[in-house]
């Protein structure tokens, strides 16, 4: 089960409770452990896991003759830089050739940002709350990124997705995740590193996605259903499954047996587990998401606040889950 | 009496052949009437049991709410304008796309084209691409950065880009153009298969009588076509009123930006497999969705003088 569909899985109550010694539960990373656990009990082992990382395209950054290395870590450093660099960009390749880095208007990537400094898009009663004051001013971020005309998303580059914008030569940044590491490599042959994620009031941010192996709260074979599920999250199993498929283990302890902290660009998006946040958020967090997609984009490009569209975002998300009273 | 009897005998082996063919008839049918009424008589049964219903569809729990799902889509603001945004669609696609399939059509069955069967397969090809892929490749088209906004801007036509896929005034206008594209090429194979049985007298007739090739598109095919135009259009209202593809890749499932893409078809799929039990008001919509079809779909047969099958 996804981490994002946990919460409705055990507000419907279909979920056992696993015991947490068996599944060696300490042995996994905290924020993942805690995406499976509701008041204090645990109801899934994380399989595996993925995170964000800041992809640079080393070949355009030659070209230009810009260091990686002087790229600002932080967001705000990065407004005020992107313009220049955007414009060495235009130079080399021709205007509206390559952008300078993409963002999405996406909550399962904004999340992270949304929740800086206490925002809280989402009400405990699971009510849309994407318009309060903490919330808009964290997206204000986005609009600022935009603003520096070095900005877009795939989409307005004419992309199906980042990883596409990003190595189809597109854009010589892009916030993406560990599973397009292969795509890259192989696929596009794109000549990449990747950096953490910048900085967000002084604080690393990024998302993790994960899936849990869960267990149905009537099945009549507990005993066995707990061993299967020991026996693939253990260290040696998921060892073999992490290897085999090229997924980012759910363990430290596995992610060194099998050197992945080697690779220094794996290595970056593995270290990105401890400051990002697990994408989850309560059991209505589809709808809003789907409302916020819906409205975010008319912040970002026509003459609508932040605080408008997501007035508007809110009422529609409120409303359809009103509905489902 | 003797005559009498001799004409009994072939009747009944008559009779005895027509039973059989009867019989055949039915078994031929069996088949497809199985798969009919599991997958479409039953499964439209049970949309209208959820729709009188609270579903869950997880525990499998229906608790019976009357006409409450109908009575929140008729007040739901959101659903008014997914059905004007669909409606919008329909109304404008549906005659273009008619009225371009049938004068290539007429185009490609005349006499004086020449390398007809190339020009075909050129016309064609839109509808052999995916609509996933062709999505993707009109959102390239369009884009801010994109070949269109540069080719305006070059011509002098504006002079900042236009944002076509994030500004809701724009944005389900090209669905449309995208719709239109890639419906068209079946249309128009369907009225050239038509065309090719229309007699060549009929035009040189009308020649003879001095008529135009405005007068013969008119007066000639257009009547001939009748039966056909039908068919189109109905094809055409149901295909364009159950519109979601597109609009779910165009907008990634959102229906923005603004609800401007969110068509009554993308909005069932929203209400019937987010996280939230609402699969009854789902299949309330779905229901609505289709009378509206089925009501949209006679009155256009009715403008168009009848099915031709009378």
């Amino acid at each position: 089960m996804d981490s994002s569909l946990y919460p409705w899985f055990i507000s419907q109550g279909v979920l056992a409770q696993l015991p947490k010694k068996q599944m060696q539960s300490t042995k996994f990373y905290k924020n993942l452990i805690a995406a499976f656990t509701s008041k204090g009990k645990l109801y899934g082992v994380p399989k595996d896991n993925s995170t964000l990382g800041l992809l640079i395209n080393k070949d355009m950054f030659k070209k230009v003759g810009v260091d990686p290395k002087t790229i600002p870590t932080s967001y705000a450093g990065l407004i005020k830089w992107l313009p220049g660099f955007q414009a060495k960009l235009n130079k080399a390749y021709g205007k509206g050739k390559v952008t300078a880095m993409t963002y999405d208007q996406d909550m399962a990537r904004n999340l992270a940002i949304m929740i800086a400094k206490g925002g809280k898009p989402v009400k405990n009663n699971g009510k849309a709350n994407l318009a309060s004051a903490q919330v808009v001013k964290n997206l204000g971020l986005y609009k600022k990124l935009v603003n520096t005309g070095a900005v877009a998303t795939a989409k307005d580059l004419g992309s199906g997705d980042n990883g596409t914008a990003f190595g189809t030569g597109k854009v010589a940044m892009t916030e993406e995740g560990n599973w397009t590491y292969q795509v890259q490599k192989k696929q596009y042959k794109t000549n990449f590193e990747v950096l953490p994620m910048p900085t967000y009031q002084g604080k690393q941010r990024g998302m993790i996605f994960t899936v849990g192996w869960g267990e149905n709260a009537e099945s009549k074979n507990k005993k066995l259903d707990n061993a299967w599920i020991a026996y693939v999250t253990s260290k040696k199993e998921m060892s073999v499954w992490a290897k085999t498929v090229g997924v980012m283990p759910s363990r430290p302890d596995v992610a060194k047996a099998i050197k992945l902290t080697k690779d220094s660009n794996l290595d970056t998006w593995l270290k990105a587990t401890n400051y990002s946040t697990v994408w989850q958020e309560g059991n209505t967090l589809t709808t809003i998401n789907t409302s916020y997609q819906n409205f975010i984009s008319d912040a970002m490009n026509v003459k609508m606040t932040i605080k408008q569209a997501m007035i508007k975002a809110d009422k529609q998300a409120n409303a359809a889950i009103s509905n489902s009273k | 009496m003797a005559s009498n009897l001799e004409y009994r005998k072939p009747q009944k082996t008559g009779q005895k052949r027509r039973n059989r063919e009867t019989r055949q008839a039915y078994l031929f049918l069996t088949p497809a009437l199985i798969i009919i009424i599991i997958f479409f008589v039953a499964a439209i049964a049970f949309a209208l049991f959820m729709s009188f219903n609270k579903v869950n569809m997880f525990s499998q729990q229906f608790r019976f709410t009357g006409f409450k799902n109908y009575l929140n889509a008729f007040s739901d603001k959101v659903a008014l304008k997914a059905l004007s945004n669909t409606a919008l669609f329909s109304f404008v696609v549906v005659p273009l796309q008619t009225l371009i399939a049938l004068v290539i059509a007429y185009g490609l069955s005349s006499h004086a084209v020449k390398f007809k069967k190339t020009f075909r397969l050129i016309y064609f090809l839109p509808t052999l691409t995916s609509s996933a892929a062709l999505t993707l490749i009109f959102m390239f088209i369009f884009n801010v950065a994109g070949p269109l906004n540069n080719f305006f801007m070059s011509i002098g036509f504006y002079n900042k880009p236009i944002n076509f896929l994030q500004n809701p005034a724009y944005s389900l206008k090209v669905i449309m153009v995208m719709n239109i594209w890639s419906t068209v090429p079946t249309y128009m194979t369907i009225y050239l298969a038509s065309l090719v049985d229309l007699p060549e007298s009929f035009y040189e007739a009308a020649e003879m009588d001095g008529a135009t090739s405005w007068d013969k598109l008119r007066y000639i095919t257009v009547p001939y076509l009748r039966p056909i135009t039908t068919y189109v259009l109905l094809t055409g209202i149901i295909g364009t009123f159950q519109m979601f593809d597109q609009a779910f890749i165009f907008s990634n499932g959102s229906g923005g930006p603004n609800n401007s893409t969110l068509t009554l078809a993308l909005m069932i799929y929203n209400y019937a497999f987010g996280s939230l039990n609402t699969m009854g008001y789902a299949c309330a919509l779905a229901i609505l969705l289709t009378i509206i079809i089925f009501a949209v779909s006679r009155l256009a047969e009715k403008i168009n003088g009848g099915n031709g099958l009378q």
